[in-house]
């Protein structure tokens, strides 16, 4: 269940979504991106109302990325990422080459482009899909100019290396190609280093959001995770917080 | 990202998957070839070309080529296509590799449909097709509710044996009432049998079979996506409820009359998509037509082999594709252990 909300994202945002288990991050992602209905209230992108009827017009302006996804069967890894530009089959072959190269370097996995899928490890599997979505956007930039990504948990089964190369890839996206970005995480401090904005869902008290700074404070964070956390400006980044949790 | 990164590979040669294709073709034609000559009364390949050639043929081997011989092998070619694209289809549709049009019911439901017809009513080609549709529509979307809340394949073939048994006992109930000539007739068509065809059915059952057949192979984008899952196609585009009735339609509309005419004939839909899968992947683009074709040249030599192999005895084909799919089938699920694919 998602609490009353209004949220505004602007192209060249990331906004991050954190909290803590069963707050509704994924319910609140899932309703944003057209899987769930509304109660009340509308969802825009850009001047387009979300409308879970007409799937085609939302994947024309919004790319999402699952926490999991499971393969039927065996497509290999260049069939998966292709499928991102499924939802423009007036594009030419050339130009999803293009978007597939494009995405194949940002996420390292020109080593792997003519493998089977369920070849690959858990988190090259995860790569691959970021790698169909990053298609996806492309796609929807080119087609209309602002395209909106949809990221839940995208880091979980990632190595600290990929972690971060993907989370500067999403930044990437964000800053240059004026993509609107909503991310579900789990990491306070990865939301802290990578965040515009944030959403902060909790069970018991009324959601909050704002930049970065007014929501990361030490009595809005211990309040929502109940738990003690210090929150202290990062020894490295002169703008940049260190969230610790006090154990 | 530097740019020496995008030339260290290469996008997959399509001409393979085309050459897999010509393969298939060429292979299915041999098929054809030599079904047509070869039987119980064989006809010689030097009678044909002279035959071809403008001489005439003997009446005894005229009358068994273009009456019997041929009708009968071109049924063979669109039977075995329906089925291996439908077979297809559903794998994909159900995300499972153990669906096909038999084990799901949708065969049983496309029977019981035919039978009813030929009983209440007395027959007739469309009255048989339309009751064997609804059947076959029927019993796929009770297999389909039925089995798609589990995680794995047992709620599916649960569905599927829940009402293959019902169908075998409303059947049972019409063969007790049946006369001797009745029943040999209802036994024989329960097993699949090619011998009902003539022209002037092959003249409406195949453009239709190669209409929806088409049809089907345009859905090659929205199979795909379903692999990912169903949320994932929703995400990439594809309205889900209307997806999915849409291919239970085309796959109940393509199957039904191929069942209403043969019988029951089972186990093409499930092995040949996945030899297919085997051979060259699981990209529809592929996969639907190259089961169309391989599901025409599994089923033209099966019928070759019912013909020929106790001649002058005839085996009925769905027993020989049992014969043949029961055991594939059984390795497939040993398979399935093995891997987690249940």
């Amino acid at each position: 269940m998602v609490p009353p909300l209004s949220l505004t994202l602007e192209p060249g945002e990331l906004m991050g979504v954190l909290g803590p288990n069963g707050a509704g991050k994924s319910s609140l992602l899932s309703t944003c991106t057209g899987e769930l209905p509304v109660a009340t209230g509308t969802i825009h992108l850009g001047k387009q109302v979300v409308n879970p009827n007409d799937a085609q017009q939302l994947a024309r302006s919004r790319a999402v990325l699952p926490q999991q996804s499971h393969l039927a069967f065996n497509l290999s890894v260049l069939d998966i990422i292709q499928m991102g530009a499924y939802a423009f089959p007036e594009c030419s072959q050339d130009q999803v080459n293009q978007w597939c190269d494009r995405a194949v370097a940002a996420v390292e996995l020109h080593t792997h482009v003519n493998r089977p899928y369920q070849a690959l490890s858990g988190g090259e599997q995860q790569r691959v899909q970021f790698a169909r979505v990053m298609v996806q956007t492309l796609a929807i930039q080119q087609a209309c100019g602002h395209a909106f990504l949809f990221l839940d948990e995208p880091t979980a089964s990632l190595d600290s290396r990929h972690q971060s190369l993907l989370m500067r890839v999403v930044k990437r996206l964000v800053t240059e190609e004026s993509v609107a970005a909503m991310i579900v995480l789990h990491d306070l401090n990865m939301a802290a280093r990578w965040c515009d904005k944030m959403v902060l869902l909790s069970p018991d008290h009324p959601p909050q959001h704002g930049t970065v700074s007014e929501i990361l404070t030490k009595e809005t964070l211990e309040s929502v995770f109940r738990m003690a956390m210090h929150v202290l400006p990062h020894p490295m980044r002169p703008d940049g917080w260190l969230i610790l949790p006090n154990e | 990202m530097s740019p020496s990164h995008s030339k260290a590979w290469r996008f997959p040669d399509r001409r393979m998957e085309w050459s897999g294709l010509t393969w298939l073709s060429a292979c299915l034609l041999i098929a054809v070839v030599w079904a047509s000559i070869s039987g119980a009364y064989d006809i010689r390949v030097l009678d044909i070309a002279s035959w071809i050639l403008g001489a005439p043929m003997d009446v005894v081997s005229a009358n068994v080529m273009l009456n019997i011989r041929l009708p009968r092998v071109v049924l063979g070619v669109v039977a075995g296509a329906a089925l291996g694209v439908s077979g297809a289809v559903m794998q994909s549709l159900f995300r499972n590799p153990l669906a096909e049009p038999g084990l799901v019911g949708l065969s049983a439901g496309a029977s019981l449909g035919a039978v009813m017809a030929i009983v209440m009513t007395g027959g007739g080609a469309f009255l048989i097709g339309g009751f064997a549709f609804i059947g076959a529509l029927g019993a796929t979307l009770l297999a389909y509710y039925l089995g798609r809340s589990s995680h794995n394949s047992a709620g599916l073939l649960l569905a599927g044996i829940a009402i293959n048994v019902v169908v075998g006992s409303a059947m049972g109930l019409m063969i007790i009432q049946a006369n001797d000539a009745q029943l040999r007739d209802l036994t024989f068509w329960n097993m699949g049998s090619l011998a009902a065809s003539d022209w002037s059915l092959l003249l409406w059952l195949a453009p239709w079979t190669v209409m929806l057949g088409c049809l089907l192979v345009t859905q090659w984008r929205e199979l795909n996506a379903l692999l990912l899952g169903e949320r994932e196609a929703f995400h990439l585009g594809f309205h889900l409820r209307r997806l999915r009735w849409r291919l239970i339609v085309l796959v109940a509309l393509i199957v039904a009359p191929v069942v209403a005419v043969t019988g029951g004939i089972g186990f093409v839909g499930l092995v040949v998509p996945h030899l297919v899968r085997l051979w060259r992947g699981a990209d529809h683009r592929w996969v639907l037509p190259s089961s169309a074709i391989a599901g025409a040249l599994a089923l033209t030599l099966a019928d070759w082999l019912g013909r020929t192999i106790m001649a002058p005895t005839e085996l009925p084909i769905g027993l020989v594709t049992s014969l043949i799919g029961g055991p594939f089938f059984i390795w497939l699920l040993l398979r399935g252990k093995r891997s987690s694919l249940s």
